[in-house]
């Protein structure tokens, strides 16, 4: 046998990375000479093989060594060379440059380069950043400055349909991965000066554009003080890929299985949130906005709602009421019942559960419990498949668990059923982050029923209720407006009260200024009818 | 952010005492009546300890005002003196818990008998008492959030199990009425009193409440909805199972959900009864457990709450399992309405005395 050797195995110390664009701090200024930016740039960009570098010569009476870099994939090359190339190696030459140096540097700024964004900067760190940014730079030999220009462009998604918030009514735009679209399709909904955007940049590594969006004067000034504080305190996070890695930082109880921010692929939803006094955040690279501060309630609804008729939006609120409450709790309810409180039924159905739970080698519990984990396999699988060989995986599923298993006198008929109802329930939840939580508590739920029986659910029942109410959504209530009640609330929460009527003072909002007139009844329609009758009359 | 941490609003009160008024003690009203007094003469001990109830609320009301950012054991030992304030505050401390056992208990006690008669009482006990340490650590706003939330069901449920036995009552079944002697009416008027008590809970929470001036309005229509409720509770159970047998069953308002029938489709319309009932009773506990820990915490001046809370629930799951079945349960409650409510009262009185005392020494000061 191998003996192993006690001695510590010594630490290897890791090298300093010379001159790398983090390592050489933000105050190291540019050279004057050209050779030694681009030996800079060359070393702070070691083995980075997608990194262009340009040398070129731009003047004619006084010629000057000119460079730009770029990396190659982030940047608009039509834009490069038609505004940036172009002018400075051809245009630059037909004009007269002066004597001075920084009088040419100005004229290369400010007339030469026609590309819109535009920013002379005075050291390294700065030009570097630029490049990562996916700008181009530019040194121009004899000169201590360089100009970082704007020139992003690379592969985008275009603006296309939600994949996941479907609509019948109402506009089939989604956000996408780059974050200049997703603020310009929220700034195209708000018209206003008021709409705010404010970018930072998270991730040591990553440096993730982030932006904040809220409406100023509608907004809550301290709730965009506190996810500032929030968001300060994720300087030292390495990389933030997407959203959602920054909802595990900021949110109030990460732990719970209840999301407290609310991510939205619609621009419309998004705007709606604005206008409540939420803040929506949009993270580069991620196809959703977050939108905070979140209740649970919000969960439940749907843009959808408040485009169609009011009934409409009200039943089908009720339905997805119904649908989450089936979802949790029918198959504890099947468990409870049919273990302990078979009086409960009509002699009828409870004679008929009995006969087709005979033979069956397991109690409901276990049945239950083989039946959901096998949906959950189900799902999960049909998810991760592509489209084709997903639907086959349902095919599969279906006649497998459903009728093979029941043939198998492995689980009743009705436990099928009940299996069926639970999935059709939790699938009426319209944002799919919320559907996570209603699927992991059922099965605590079903262990409870399987232990105490009814006394068991109202037990698990009470303990999510629990749960809920303690949660806070950046300080705010989680089960706002039915606990704390606010009664102003409650009529976009029961039923969807016309538009005239919820347009009073949102829960978030802590207006500077007068929130939006509502109307209890249609004033402004009784004003029309006035004027009609007047017309008439004429 | 969040203005309101912390403190509770008037409507939450207002829930709080309603469901309070209606706990778990008033399911076994009628039965603990019906041993003392015959018929509906029940409704004039219940209207006598309504007009009982008021003395209290105004007493309350009185010594609540004089320390409206106190809590009851805090203020005490400065209006009463060190010794007697201490005295009175473990007095107080101690109703509130063997209240909480009480309602805790009666509950268990009901579970066992309509639902779940193969499970140990402690197994009932201690799921119940497991959620009620997990809210009364989040604190009295998360109590009253929840009041909040299932408070308008419940009274919905409550208003509905008299309403929908409308087609069973018979008048003549609550006679004989004014035929009892007035000292077994005095006898009931002390059985039902005990209710009415609950108003000495608003000492504790006092300083939590947002708009004070309005509490006593608060309590005081509390107050009368809920007397007005028992009353018509009591009356249909008598009118429904008729005086003989009906006062005698231990659980009425159960056996009136029973009666109802919703198609052939649902049978035992109880069973979903008790489940909302399940929610009064944590409730109420999870209050009542609050109210005694506070008090623990003020009188030992505890700084680690949730340890103290865990105490006091492990206590009270200990203590509740000495009443090993329902004549234990009836025994603690025959303790608690020929004792215990005497003496709250009397400290409410000495209380009420001391502050009257201090504050005219703080004016004559």
């Amino acid at each position: 046998m191998k003996m192993i050797s006690k001695r510590p195995i010594p630490l290897l110390k890791p090298k300093p990375i010379q001159n790398s664009a983090e390592s050489s701090g933000p105050n190291v200024p540019i050279s004057v000479t050209l050779e030694e930016c681009v030996k800079w740039m060359s070393d702070a960009f070691t083995n980075c093989s997608d990194l262009v570098q340009r040398v070129f010569t731009i003047g004619f009476a006084q010629q000057r060594q000119a460079a730009i870099f770029y990396f190659d994939g982030l940047i608009d090359k039509q834009l490069v060379n038609e505004h940036v190339l172009q002018p400075l190696i051809l245009t630059s030459r037909v004009a007269k440059p002066d004597d001075d140096f920084a009088d040419i540097f100005l004229w290369l700024e400010k007339s030469v380069l026609s590309t819109g964004e535009l920013k002379a900067v005075a050291t390294y760190n700065e030009m570097a950043k630029g490049i990562i940014q996916g700008d181009l730079v530019l040194f121009v030999d004899g000169w201590d400055k360089g100009l970082v220009i704007g020139a992003k462009g690379w592969a985008a998604r275009g603006v296309s349909e939600p994949a996941t918030e479907t609509v019948l009514r109402g506009p089939r735009e989604a956000f996408n991965e780059t974050m200049r679209v997703n603020t310009a399709l929220l700034r195209r909904r708000l018209k206003t000066n008021k709409l705010k955007i404010e970018l930072r940049e998270l991730g040591t590594m990553t440096k993730t554009n982030v932006a904040v969006a809220y409406l100023d004067g509608v907004v809550n000034p301290e709730l965009v003080e506190e996810l500032n504080k929030r968001l300060d305190a994720l300087k030292e996070v390495d990389s933030i890929l997407e959203g959602g890695c920054i909802e595990q930082y900021i949110e109030d109880s990460p732990y719970s299985p209840f999301p407290q921010i609310q991510y939205t692929e619609r621009p419309d939803k998004a705007t709606a949130a604005l206008l409540e006094g939420r803040i929506a955040v949009i993270v580069d690279g991620t196809p959703d906005v977050l939108i905070l501060p979140a209740v649970f309630i919000q969960f439940l609804q749907s843009s959808e709602d408040y485009y169609n008729r009011i009934w409409a939006g009200t039943m089908l609120r009720w339905v997805r009421y119904l649908g989450i409450f089936i979802a949790i709790t029918f198959p504890s309810l099947y468990v409870a019942i049919t273990a302990y409180h078979q009086e409960m039924l009509p002699t009828n159905l409870a004679m008929s559960i009995a006969a087709a739970r005979e033979g069956i080698p397991f109690p409901a519990f276990v049945e239950a419990l083989i039946m959901e984990v096998a949906f959950e396999l189900l799902r999960e699988a049909s998810i991760r498949l592509p489209n084709a060989i997903g639907n086959a995986v349902g095919i599969v599923g279906a006649l497998v668990i459903g009728q093979a298993a029941v043939e198998a006198n492995l689980v009743a008929p009705q436990m099928v059923i009940v299996v069926a109802i639970t999935a059709i329930g939790s699938f009426t939840v319209p944002i799919f982050e919320a559907s996570y939580p209603i699927r992991l508590i059922r099965f605590p739920l079903m262990l409870l029923a399987a232990v105490l029986g009814l006394y068991g659910v109202m037990i698990g029942w009470i303990a999510i209720l629990i749960h809920l109410i303690a949660l806070r959504s950046f300080g705010y209530p989680y089960m706002e407006p039915l606990a704390p009640l606010k009664i102003s609330g409650l009529k976009d929460v029961f039923i969807r009260a016309p538009r005239w009527q919820i347009l009073t003072k949102p829960q978030f909002r802590e207006p500077s200024e007068a929130p939006p007139e509502s109307f209890w009844r249609r004033n402004f329609m009784k004003l029309s009818k006035e004027g009609r009758k007047k017309r008439e009359s004429k | 952010m969040n203005q309101s941490k912390h403190k509770i609003a008037i409507h939450q009160l207002f829930f709080i005492m309603i469901l309070m008024f209606n706990g778990a003690y008033s399911l076994m009203m009628p039965n603990i009546l019906g041993r003392q007094i015959k018929g509906a003469d029940g409704m004039i001990c219940i209207f006598a300890a309504f007009v009982l109830g008021l003395v209290v609320l105004l007493l309350v009301s009185f010594i609540a005002k004089r320390a409206p950012e106190e809590g009851l054991v805090d203020y005490l030992p400065k209006v009463l003196g060190k010794f007697l304030g201490k005295i009175f505050g473990f007095g107080f401390a101690i109703y509130f818990t063997y209240t909480a056992i009480l309602y805790l208990r009666c509950f268990d006690e009901m579970l066992a008998a309509e639902l779940l008669p193969n499970t140990p009482r402690w197994v009932l006990s201690l799921a119940l008492l497991c959620l009620v340490l997990w809210i009364i650590n989040n604190g009295l706003e998360d109590i009253a959030r929840f009041y909040n939330l299932v408070a308008p069901i419940v009274l919905l449920m409550l208003v509905l199990v008299l309403l929908a036995n409308g087609d069973n009552i018979f008048l003549y079944n609550a006679l004989p009425f004014g035929e009892s002697e007035p000292i077994k009416i005095l006898t009931g008027t002390r059985s039902v009193f005990p209710i009415f008590l609950v108003n000495v809970c608003l000492l504790v929470v006092y300083p939590a409440i947002n708009q004070k001036d309005k509490v006593f309005i608060t309590a005081l229509l509390a107050t009368v909805l809920s007397s007005l409720y028992l009353i018509a509770m009591f009356f249909v159970v008598l009118a429904v199972f008729g005086g003989e047998g009906g006062l005698k069953i231990v659980w009425p308002l159960i056996e009136l959900a029973r009666m109802i029938r919703i198609g052939p489709f649902l049978e035992r319309v109880e069973a979903l009864f008790i489940l909302v009932w399940f929610s009064i009773v944590f409730l109420n506990g999870s209050f009542l457990v609050y109210c005694g820990a506070i008090s623990w915490r003020s009188l030992f001046n505890v700084q680690k709450a949730k340890i103290l809370n865990g105490v006091v629930v492990a206590a009270i799951f200990g203590i509740g399992l000495f009443a090993k079945d329902l004549s234990g349960v009836l025994a603690m409650q025959y303790v608690f309405s020929h004792y215990m409510a005497f003496v709250v009262v009397l400290m409410l009185l000495i209380t009420a005395f001391g502050v009257w005392r201090y504050q005219r020494r703080d004016a004559h000061e």
